[in-house]
């Protein structure tokens, strides 16, 4: 019971404490730890396991606009995937335009703790924050230079390795326009955004979209008639990166500056 | 064979031919060994390697599991402006404090107990939209009559629930 | 121990990922597609010329070749995976393409090899006793014949593996430049004029190495230096290094005179961080100065001293031997010294002594297919033709 007599929250009222993290807990943990045969998934009472992949196309959008660099999504990523230091499934690009002149950009550990005040003499007319990610493109560079088909892109969009058939050649790095990929020193292997794979499978959004606390990014489902994601690409001003390489990014900008490759 | 059939020198060619033949076939059949099992199941990858990464551990749950311990902080948090900032923006994922199957603590929130978490999002730069809450801490922090210590934001704010 | 970095690159950009390794590869089938060239230009089309290097260009470029998977597997993440590459091959890859064409570009020179040689092998098992008797029975695959008739048929069936061979080691090079061109996200890889340029420089290599290496095994053995043939090997280098260069710089030129966002990029990387590599090496020390000692071999060729048409085509083959490592350097290296935010630039890359994809490892895998060569010589002969009362194979 919770010790707080004007508590909201209605679980309190029914199970004990212990009980209810028993119970909640062993259903997260169970979901995290079974390895689902078939996507489509016929468990009961398992989380993630009726998620049917043929049901979802997912894409992701970038707010510019809301960004406040505060590097929390860096550090969620990092913390949620394991990543390696020094790489970088996600960074945030801080973009200073003086009114004459070259832009500024920078991003500091991939803007993983932050952005310091600038300290240049530029008059800066226009700044902004701009955050990466993997693009999950359609027409995948990266997958059509894999040798042995460790790259490949799973039916609901998401752009995969698989970890245990990679050969590390690192072509997919070399052939990726947007910078997305790295060799994971650990594994030795081609590592890159997952669109948290593992958490989107089972009802949560990805970590990054999770905790960004202005809602600059946002994971949005083509399939889904009432995602307002889709509403915003229908009826709003939308860009991808490089666009004229015709790699058909899934990660879509509000915002974007002519600056930004 | 006709001693004089052109053949009759060519031997040695055919023996060559037959080696290289059975190079060829032993390769062929070899490949099928080391062709994963679930290979071309949804394309040409293996199959399984959309359930390893389907399994990899969930780390951050969200606000919920924080508040069935600590429902003090928690309701303060969701009465204050930040509300929308997920617990484990500022603690980090919370499989990394609490077995949530046992329901135990396992270890520590890692927790940065300084201004300068709060910097990360609120002090003053240009890049960052105009609308949102920023300040020049040493600003700030003058004009407020404070020193500028590591801890100087929780001298007025509470960081769960600051304003 | 971080690299320097100037400007803006993407945070995955400021690694380096393929290394010295890379640059290996191109450089070792380069050798052995130029040298066998020149051995199929006199078991192909019979330019008599190229008759005292015929079966010495073959046992260089098969032993050059043996070596060619070293670099790859040094620098793998995984080498024990790859096998993949033929196990599971995606073929929108031109990287997949290398099990099947090295495999069988393997197998075309190796039996080439095999009939070429055939005669002194059999020889050789006649000869001998014990062990190496039954290697080289083995060797023979049991038939002893050396009759004329059978060399007729061995000269025959090499004339069409080395026909076979010609387009397949073209294939074997090709197909690495087109792994280079085709990456769109590198404007300083993606040309059409890769697997060319990737392509006449091998040929430029293979013949330079066979120049140095003929000159250098007949002092050794105390034998005459063919001068026709190092006539005709300089003639075609020359032919070679021109196309070679002329596209290089083509390739160049049009990149500064359509002045797109690529070429402030690739502009200052040439002129500064490979200012050495490119300008000094490859265009002008490696370029330049053999495009004028071969000219005065060619043109000047009635009127040359025999010494110095050997001396001027060697300092040639050398000069020619470094330009080729550093377009192959240039190329690798410099398409990773900036970033693709096209913004940034690393300092250069600097491989260590004693790393895994160092310098030493370089050097080793560069010394083997000497070592073999050697061997080979020893066992068989490449240049004491046995007379056999027929043509010489």
């Amino acid at each position: 019971m919770s010790k707080h007599p004007n508590c909201r929250n209605p679980r309190h009222d029914k199970v004990s404490r212990r009980e209810f993290l028993r119970t909640t807990g062993s259903a997260v943990a169970g979901a995290c730890a079974v390895v689902l045969v078939l996507p489509e998934g016929s468990a009961e009472g398992v989380e993630g396991a009726d998620y049917d992949w043929n049901q979802h196309r997912w894409v992701y959008l970038v707010d510019t606009t809301a960004c406040i660099g505060c590097g929390s999504c860096v550090r969620a990523c990092r913390a949620e995937n394991a990543v390696p230091e020094g790489m970088y499934r996600t960074w945030i690009e801080r973009y200073e335009i003086p009114a004459e002149g070259e832009a500024l950009v920078d991003s500091p550990s991939g803007g993983e703790q932050g952005f310091a005040p600038v300290t240049s003499s530029l008059n800066v007319r226009k700044a902004f924050f701009v955050p990466k990610i993997c693009n999950h493109c359609l027409e995948t560079p990266c997958t059509q230079v894999c040798p042995v088909g460790a790259s490949f892109s799973t039916r609901d969009g998401v752009v995969l390795v698989d970890q245990e058939h990679c050969i590390g050649c690192g072509y997919c790095v070399q052939a990726c326009p947007y910078g997305s990929r790295y060799i994971n020193p650990t594994t030795h292997t081609a590592d890159k955004c997952t669109l948290c794979y593992h958490r989107i499978t089972k009802g949560h959004k990805t970590a990054c979209v999770e905790i960004c606390p202005v809602g600059a990014r946002q994971l949005g489902d083509r399939n889904d008639p009432y995602d307002p994601v889709n509403e915003i690409l229908a009826t709003r001003r939308v860009q991808v990166l490089q666009p004229e390489l015709l790699t058909r990014p899934q990660c879509y900008y509000l915002g974007l500056d002519m600056e930004v490759r | 064979m006709n001693p004089e059939s052109p053949l009759i020198h060519t031997k040695h060619v055919f023996r060559a031919a037959l080696l290289l033949l059975a190079v060829i076939v032993t390769l062929l059949l070899g490949r099928s060994l080391f062709v994963p099992d679930t290979w071309g199941e949804y394309g040409w990858y293996r199959g399984a390697a959309v359930d390893d990464h389907r399994a990899r551990q969930v780390r951050h749950l969200g606000d919920d599991p924080c508040a069935m311990c600590h429902d003090a902080e928690s309701a303060d948090h969701s009465a204050g402006v930040h509300a929308q900032i997920r617990c484990e923006l500022c603690h980090g994922p919370v499989v990394l404090h609490a077995d949530l199957e046992e329901g135990e603590k396992t270890g520590d929130m890692p927790i940065r107990r300084s201004r300068e978490l709060c910097e990360l999002c609120h002090r003053e730069l240009d890049a960052r939209p105009a609308g949102f809450p920023q300040i020049d801490v040493r600003e700030h922090l003058s004009d407020q009559g404070a020193d500028l210590t590591p801890d100087a934001c929780f001298e007025c704010h509470d960081p769960h629930s600051p304003y | 121990m971080f690299p320097e970095l100037t400007g803006y690159l993407f945070p995955n950009d400021v690694h380096i990922h393929w290394s010295l390794m890379i640059v290996m590869y191109p450089y070792i089938t380069g050798l052995v597609a130029g040298a066998f060239l020149v051995s199929s230009l006199y078991h192909v089309f019979g330019r008599e010329e190229f008759k005292p290097l015929g079966r010495f260009a073959l046992a260089t470029a098969l032993c050059f070749l043996a070596v060619a998977g070293l670099p790859l597997l040094n620098h793998l993440g995984h080498p024990e995976r790859a096998i993949n590459i033929v196990v599971t091959p995606n073929f929108t890859s031109a990287m997949a393409g290398f099990g099947i064409i090295f495999a069988s570009y393997f197998i075309v020179l190796l039996f080439e090899v095999w009939f070429v040689f055939r005669v002194d092998i059999i020889d050789t098992a006649a000869r001998s006793r014990g062990l190496k008797r039954w290697v080289f029975s083995v060797l023979a695959l049991g038939v002893y014949d050396t009759s004329p008739e059978a060399q007729a048929v061995d000269k025959r069936i090499t004339r069409i593996l080395a026909a076979i061979g010609i387009p397949m080691a073209c294939l074997l090079h090709g197909y690495v430049g087109f792994l280079f061109g085709a990456v769109k996200a590198n404007p300083w890889w993606s040309t059409p004029l890769m697997p060319v340029i990737f392509l006449f420089s091998a040929m430029v290599s293979g013949i330079a190495l066979l120049i140095v290496l003929y000159q250098i095994a007949m002092k050794l053995k105390g034998m005459a230096i063919d001068r026709d043939a190092i006539a005709a090997m300089s003639r075609w280098l020359w032919l070679f290094m021109i196309m070679s260069l002329t596209m290089e710089l083509l390739e160049i030129m049009m990149l500064a005179y359509e002045s797109a966002e690529e070429w402030e990029v690739i502009g200052h990387l040439l002129t500064h961080q490979l200012s050495f590599s490119f300008i000094s090496l490859q265009m002008v020390g490696g370029g330049l100065v053999p495009l004028i000692l071969l000219a005065i071999v060619v043109l000047m060729d009635r009127y040359m001293d025999d010494r110095i048409r050997n001396t001027l085509s060697m300092i040639a083959s050398l000069l020619l031997l470094l330009q080729v490592l550093s377009m192959r350097w240039n190329v690798v290296i410099g398409g990773q010294m900036f970033s693709k935010s096209m913004m940034g630039f690393r300092e250069a890359y600097v491989p260590g002594m004693f790393e895994k994809e160092g310098i030493l490892a370089a050097a080793l895998i560069l010394f083997i297919p000497f070592v073999l060569l050697v061997i080979f010589e020893r066992v068989l002969p490449t240049f004491s033709h046995l007379d056999r009362g027929g043509e010489l194979s």
